[in-house]
Formats: C-alpha cells, structure tokens, sequence
C-alpha cells in the first residue's frame, strides 16, 4: 500500500494487515508535514456540531414501526396490496361465470333436455340396438353413472321407453333380411341400393326415399 | 422509560425484540442510538434539511419493511448501522439523481491515473490562528458541501456515520486503498479550503 495511504490508516486508526509502524513512516519529513497538517482537518472535523432530526421525526417513525409491529398488519405496501386484490378478483369472477354456465346446462341430468340430447334420439337407438341382435346376448352392463334414479323411474323414462317397443323389433328384422341376403359380408361385391331385398314396407329403402322413424 | 437492559442491549438483540415481539421500544432504542449518523449522513449528502427528513424517514420505513418481511436481507453477523446506512445511501443516491446531482465515479479509473485534486498546488496562505472556532466550522460545512462528491461522501461516512474505511468500501463497492486516497484527497481539499474559502472544487 502507498505509505501516504498508510498514513491516513493510521490517522484513524484503521486496523489493517501490513501497515509500517508510525514512527517508522513520520521518519519522512514530507510524510511527517502531511501527517501533522491531515491531523489538524481531521481534528477540524471531529469538533463539528452534529446534527439531530427534529424529535417528531423519531415519534413518527417510532409509530409506523408500532403499527407494523401489530399482528396481522404487513409493512406499508400499498401498491402490492392492490395487485393482490386484482390478482384474486379475476380467477374468482372467472370460476363462478363457469359454476354458473354448468348448473344452468346441467349435462348430468337425463331427465332434462340438455345441450347433448339435441343431437337427436336416433343415438342411443343405433348403438344399442344392433349390439343386442348381433351379439344375441349383451355383455355385462356397465355400473349405472346416475344411480340416483329409482326403478319406477326409469321404466316411465321415455328415454328407454323404445327397447321394448315397436321400433326395436323392426330393427331386428331388418338385420335378419340382411343376414339371410348374405349381403353383411364383408368381402362380397359391391350392390346398389335398389337391389337390397325389400323385407317389406318399413324395411330397408333408398336414402332420401324416406326417412326410418323411431 | 426504556429500561435498562433495552438500551444496552446490541443492535441486533434489539431487532430480534422487534421482529419477534413487536417491541415498540427495541425500535425506538435503535432509531435514538443511530440517528446522528444516518441524519448527519444524510444531511451532508443532500445539503437540505428537509430532504433530509424525508430521506430519514424513508429510511426507516424501508429498515422496518425489511426487518418485517424480509429479515434474511439483514444479515445478523453484519453491523446493523451498515446496513442501515446501505439503505439511507441507496435513498439518497436516488435523490440525487433524480436531480443529476450525482455521477458514478469509475474507481478504477481514478486509482490509475492522477488525481486533478492531487495536481493542485498547496500555495495558499496559512489559515488565520485567530480565527473563531465558529466561524471556522461554519466554514468548514460549506468547504465539505463543495468537495466532489465521492469525496464528501467518504468524509460523512466516516466522520458522521462513523463507519471503517473497510465498510466504506464495502458499502460505495470500490477497494479500501480508494476509500482511503479519496479520504486523503478530502481533507488536503478541505485544508486548502479553509484557507482560501473562496476555492471552487465543484468546478471541476
């Protein structure tokens, strides 16, 4: 370290590794001169009045520092607070508009007419009934997923009303003429429509002639 | 009444009274006991005293809100009045330069080459014995406010926030020899000052 340095540690008495001794660097009669003038500023300055603040400043402080202190009340952060408040407001408005859209359409109750069931009866009907008829036995049902209806319920539900009704038996007969034709295979020549065996007026006809109604 | 063992307690005992029990009077023990050197500090920096007061005020507000939510950035094995005294700086330096009152000083740049401050030629007359002691410390304060003011700022932190030179390098981020030339600088400056109390450092 520059001797000149060494003795402005020295002036203050700052405690570091490696400084020459004092006397050793006040030898130099330049250094010497320096050393008694920079102790005179310092005296100087050591002599200064120090200032205070205003004790109201001290009370001021001394009482945000209670009030922090209080339990449940958080240092002064009010822009963070209002960020907060904005960042729970939103996601709460959003999950109540959609609890709200979910009880309006309901899509766990059969019961009711639902968006689902506008995409027409004819649904149900072609899924379940061929399973029946090809299959002879079905397989195990499913568990129910709305075990809350009772019995006497479902069986007045027009919903499965059609399993024992007209409909299906025609069903059934128009996969009979159509094995009995031989034409379900799969591997068999191409035949247009107008050629189906005609198993009668409700059996199978030309798309567009009409329309089967269940 | 503080009781006894409130006001001899450390500094760091006291913040613990604070941030674990909300002891009003741990806080005002510590206020009381560092407001000369955070005030003076400040005060010296800003050259006003109400700026002053906002600054110490602001202070404490950010000392309190990092002791409340933040306790890790308060290190126990470190001096309180040093971190404290990194929080007015940093309040301070804001305030300055907002108001381009300050600019960054390349320490490295300044420990290579020479100082202008060392190129001044110590030829003023010598300083007046009679002169009142009042008057000199009056004169004093306005030689220490037109130092450059890196200079100034080692002065403060070492005469008014009474921190070692190895703090003041540590808190304004430049090596120990820095601080130690600039305090040399400071006080040959301030020397030729009073002796020719119409010198303007600022100039430069």
């Amino acid at each position: 370290m520059d001797r000149r340095l060494q003795l402005i540690a020295h002036l203050y008495d700052e405690e570091i590794e490696g400084l020459e001794p004092l006397g050793s660097l006040l030898e130099d009669p330049e250094l010497r001169r320096e050393y008694e003038a920079l102790s005179e500023t310092r005296f100087r300055l050591e002599r200064r009045e120090r200032v205070h603040p205003d004790p109201q400043l001290i009370d001021l402080v001394v009482v945000t520092a209670a009030k922090d202190a209080s339990p449940g009340v958080r240092p002064e952060r009010p822009p963070l607070r209002l960020v907060r408040a904005r960042g729970l407001w939103l996601p709460a408005m959003t999950l109540a508009a959609s609890l709200l859209v979910v009880v309006l359409v309901r899509p766990w109750d059969s019961g009711t007419e639902s968006m689902f069931e506008k995409s027409g009866p004819t649904e149900p009907a072609i899924a379940a009934a061929p399973a029946e008829s090809l299959f002879g036995t079905l397989p195990p049902a499913p568990a129910p997923v709305m075990a809350a209806s009772t019995a006497e319920t479902v069986k007045s539900d027009p919903e499965t009303d059609w399993e024992t009704g007209e409909d299906l038996r025609l069903i059934s007969r128009r996969i009979a003429a159509l094995g009995e034709a031989g034409i379900d295979a799969w591997d068999g020549p191409a035949v247009p429509l107008e050629f189906m065996p005609d198993g009668g007026p409700d059996v199978l006809t030309p798309a567009g002639t009409s329309l089967p109604r269940f | 009444m503080l009781g006894t063992a409130t006001i001899q307690a450390s500094d760091e005992a006291l913040v613990a009274q604070y941030v674990d029990n909300g002891d009003e009077r741990a806080i005002r023990t510590l206020v009381e006991r560092h407001q000369e050197r955070l005030y003076g500090y400040l005060v010296g920096m800003v050259r006003d005293r109400n700026v002053a007061d906002d600054l110490f005020q602001e202070t404490f507000l950010r000392v309190l809100s990092a002791l409340r939510s933040e306790r890790a950035s308060y290190n126990d094995q470190g001096r309180f009045l040093g971190w404290a005294m990194r929080i007015a700086r940093n309040a301070a330096l804001d305030h300055l330069r907002q108001r381009k009152k300050w600019q960054d000083v390349d320490a490295g740049a300044e420990e290579d080459s020479a100082s202008f401050w060392e190129q001044i030629k110590d030829d003023a007359p010598a300083a007046d014995q009679t002169m009142q002691e009042t008057v000199i410390r009056d004169t004093l304060r306005e030689c220490i406010d037109r130092l450059p003011p890196e200079q100034r700022e080692v002065v403060l932190l070492r005469h008014e926030a009474e921190l070692t030179f190895r703090e003041i390098a540590d808190l304004t981020g430049v090596s120990i020899n820095t601080a130690l030339g600039r305090m040399r600088y400071a006080l040959i400056n301030l020397r030729k000052a009073m002796q020719s109390p119409l010198t303007d450092f600022s100039a430069s």
